[in-house]
């Protein structure tokens, strides 16, 4: 079967270059190992929530901010124009596949899983943001013996800003107190008016919006939610519990499923164990089975340490799995501090050029070979809060990149 | 001339054998996506999950190995191994627990020795089909079967055809042309003939002459409820009739994404067959639609007739374990006409026997709703699945023809069956 491009790992950024590519008209295998980590990513879009120089300090308009960030950053390598069209392809694609993302060109503070504000770029239509709840009463609704959503702690942190809350029990309409499970049972519910009904006399009176944990469905997410807000007569908010989140998973179970039904193919558990080029830059990749593949294209989106598409040496070097490509690291993982430590591990990663295109040890920069998201070197997701927001634009931009180099040479 | 596109760091396993298998429960970070994405965890609070089933208690294990009941309600669908980031080899790991419990424990009772011995029931079975298939369809008689051999009364069991697809090989006639060996497992051979039938004639359109060189069971069965002595006896029997295929450099073909794992893989990792003879079948069997999408798709293109028929295509547990991709899909998209849906489903929840046992068979309905509603929103005309099991549960389940895809190839080809 003909393939114009292969793509290692099934980060969010690999989908974002694989949804792109495919929508450009190319065929597409995507080798995966193991899930991505959008099942970590509970809190919305972050694309630039603290200055990389302080992790304190809040930034508010996160693209104004891109000028001032270290050549090296990825979103530098892109460009600021570039990342823009990234974002504005993300709103469109995303609003067709999964639900509108509002995005305004400034960060809002999202409550996250332990009730503190965090600067989120892109937040889902019923995440609960400070915007929405300021000045209300809030009621959160807890589930008994569930383990992933600390009610108290959120009532808290919501305390301390200032916002009235208390907190109400509500029954899980599965035995198994799980995210995907009590996700999955809300689906699966029959009687959701019902449900609601029940649990309406327990909320507190004069309740202005309820904060349920972000388990209120898989698929039927929406529905769940607009029958919540019939039935209980204000607004129902979600906010992301501990991993693994759900919100991540039906973002993923987006672009995934846009993706099966339009002819790419997932390889899962496949891995690169040999790889060579091949007559006319072609790349010839053999999965650990023995099979054999050969594309015009590869992007590299296997994730950075924690989803094994970087790996650290006993030495406290890091090295890129799938590939070998050569990688920048400031220290090695044994540094003075742990800070240093932690800052020398995310920022760790492959070199690349502009392009996105990582450097051969041997002889030059690869032409047809691009690198996205946690793979990459010189950012810290961590400390700069930007994970989903470098995932975006990489991906993106690898695609953009590979579509150049397909048409130059389809047009010989 | 051909180069290197960058160095290589070898950080995977690339064959695995019992040893490296255990030895992957170190990479668990607890991170908690295998339970998330478990389907027996999500239906039943009697299951820890794969987490805490695999290699959490893998630790206590290595120390003293007794009694436990949780690696029993695994239904080896490997879902956990798949999402895994970290390479553990979960499903392996649950699998030798299992077998290590029925050795050294309560055993292996009656019923699943039976259902581990297919190719015996259907040889039995098979002398008197019509009475076989009568006396199976009265409930009495199922409910004593399910108070003598556990096996419940509404599982899924399938007809007995007796020899039929031998007998038809015997007679059928086929061209000149490259051999292929097919390997029909005891299911094409009992209880499947239809599935047997239609590659053998798919081959012999596309030019192979095919060669059946055995009709063993590869004991799947016995190898995944603990019976690993007996399964061990077996598939040396298995691999020495199918080695010489392997030394003429012939393709073993399998239309059953089970038996064809087990021979590629779980020889190694449950059995400890590492020998050369093991590693040269291994290499040497192939799934059918792999074969097919790997040599066959111009060739395919340009004989498949329209079909204007609406497909569910479930991909069935094992073909997570070949890492293949699935080339089913890929395969039927080459039919003209046909509406494809995929499965939304992990799994159909009988897990091989798994469901048939009494005590599993609620789970492995609980599992199997969530495939059977969407069979219900799409209203397919048929549906297609690779592995027999499955497609024996979900016809069962949903009353509408299940088929193999190298079946609905035949169909778009236009060719009919005896």
């Amino acid at each position: 079967m003909k393939t114009d491009a292969i793509i290692i790992g099934s980060e969010f950024d690999g989908l974002i270059a694989a949804t792109r590519l495919d929508e450009c008209g190319y065929s597409i295998r995507m080798f995966s190992n193991g899930v991505g980590s959008l099942h970590y990513a509970p809190e919305g879009i972050h694309v630039l929530g603290y200055t990389s120089s302080c992790s304190e300090q809040i930034v508010t308009a996160p693209l104004a901010e891109i000028p001032h960030l270290d050549k090296s950053h990825p979103y530098q390598k892109i460009g600021v124009q570039q990342v823009k069209n990234a974002f504005n392809w993300y709103e469109n694609i995303i609003g067709e596949i999964h639900q509108r993302v509002a995005i305004n060109g400034s960060n809002k503070l999202a409550v996250s899983a332990a009730g503190l504000c965090i600067p989120v770029y892109g937040t889902f239509n019923h995440q609960a943001t400070m915007e929405k709840i300021s000045g209300k009463t809030v009621a959160i609704a807890r589930l008994r013996d569930y383990r992933n959503f600390p009610a108290d702690l959120i009532a808290v942190g919501l305390g301390n800003s200032g916002i009235n809350n208390s907190i109400f029990d509500i029954g899980a309409p599965s035995k198994i107190l799980e995210n995907t499970v009590i996700a999955k049972a809300f689906d699966a519910l029959d009687e959701l008016d019902g449900y609601f009904s029940a649990i309406k006399e327990s909320v507190p009176t004069q309740t202005e919006v309820i904060l349920f944990p972000a388990i209120m469905g898989m698929s039927r997410n929406r529905e769940v939610l607009a029958t919540a807000e019939r039935v209980l007569e204000v607004p129902c908010l979600e906010v992301p519990t501990l991993p693994p989140s759900v919100p991540g998973m039906r973002l993923e179970h987006a672009f995934t499923h846009r993706l099966q039904n339009s002819r790419t193919a997932f390889h899962i558990g496949a891995w690169p164990s040999q790889r060579w080029l091949a007559e006319g830059n072609r790349i010839v990749i053999c999965d650990d089975m023995g099979r054999r593949f050969e594309v015009s294209v590869v992007i590299v989106s296997s994730g950075g340490v924690l989803m094994g598409g970087l790996d650290v040496d006993s030495y406290g070097w890091v090295h890129e799995t799938a590939f070998g490509f050569h990688t920048f690291q400031s220290e090695p993982l044994r540094a003075a501090t742990v800070e240093q430590s932690l800052n020398a591990l995310h920022t760790a990663g492959v070199e690349t050029d502009n392009a996105l295109r990582p450097q051969r040890k041997e002889s030059g920069t690869c032409r047809n070979v691009f690198v996205t998201g946690r793979t990459l070197a010189h950012w810290n997701p961590a400390m700069e809060s930007s994970a989903e927001g470098v995932s975006i634009a990489t991906g993106w931009a690898a695609a953009e990149n590979a579509r150049g180099y397909l048409e130059t040479i389809n047009n010989g | 001339m051909e180069q290197q596109v960058g160095t290589v760091f070898e950080l995977r396993e690339t064959e695995r054998d019992r040893r490296t298998v255990l030895r992957s429960m170190d990479q668990c970070t607890k991170c908690g996506i295998c339970h998330a994405h478990c389907p027996v965890a999500a239906v039943t609070g009697e299951f820890p999950g794969p987490m805490y089933s695999g290699p959490q208690a893998q630790r206590f294990r290595v120390i003293k190995s007794g009694f436990e009941i949780s690696p029993m309600l695994c239904s080896g669908c490997g879902v956990c191994t798949s999402v895994c980031p970290n390479n553990v080899a979960i499903s392996d790991i649950i699998a030798l627990a299992k077998s290590e419990i029925m050795e050294k424990g309560r055993g292996v009772r009656l019923g699943q020795r039976l259902l581990n011995r297919p190719e015996l029931i259907g040889r039995l079975c098979g002398i008197f089909p019509r009475l076989t298939n009568n006396l199976l369809g009265i409930p009495v008689i199922r409910s004593i079967i399910e108070w003598l051999l556990d096996i419940h009364r509404e599982a899924p069991l399938p007809k007995v055809h007796g020899r039929q697809f031998k007998r038809w090989f015997i007679r059928h006639t086929q061209p000149e042309g490259p051999v292929v060996s097919y390997f029909t497992g005891c299911a094409i051979d009992n209880y499947d003939p239809d599935v047997g039938i239609a590659m053998v004639r798919l081959l012999n359109h596309l030019g192979y002459r095919v060669d059946v060189p055995t009709d063993l069971c590869c004991s799947l069965p016995m190898l995944s409820s603990g019976e690993t002595t007996p399964a061990r006896a077996r598939a040396r029997v298995l691999i020495d009739a199918l080695h010489s295929s392997a030394l003429e450099g012939r393709k073993i073909l399998s239309t059953s994404t089970s038996c064809s794992l087990t021979l590629r893989s779980k020889y190694a990792t449950c059995l400890d067959m590492t020998d050369v003879g093991c590693r040269d079948v291994a290499n040497a069997v192939v799934d059918a639609c792999e074969f097919l999408l790997d040599r066959h798709v111009r060739q395919l293109c340009e004989s498949l007739k329209p079909l204007p028929l609406r497909v569910l295509y479930h991909a069935p547990c094992q073909l997570r374990g070949h890492r293949m991709g699935t080339p089913a899909v890929e395969l039927l998209r080459l039919i003209p006409g046909i509406e494809l849906e995929l499965s939304q489903a992990d799994c159909c929840g009988i897990g091989g026997t798994y469901g048939y046992h009494k005590n599993n068979y609620d789970i492995a309905m609980s599992i199997g709703k969530m495939l059977v509603d969407q069979v219900r929103r799409f209203k397919p005309d048929v549906i297609v699945c690779d592995s027999e099991t499955c497609r024996w549960n979900i016809a069962a389940r949903t009353s509408i023809e299940s088929i193999h895809p190298v079946q609905l190839l035949m169909r778009a080809l236009g060719k009919k069956f005896d």
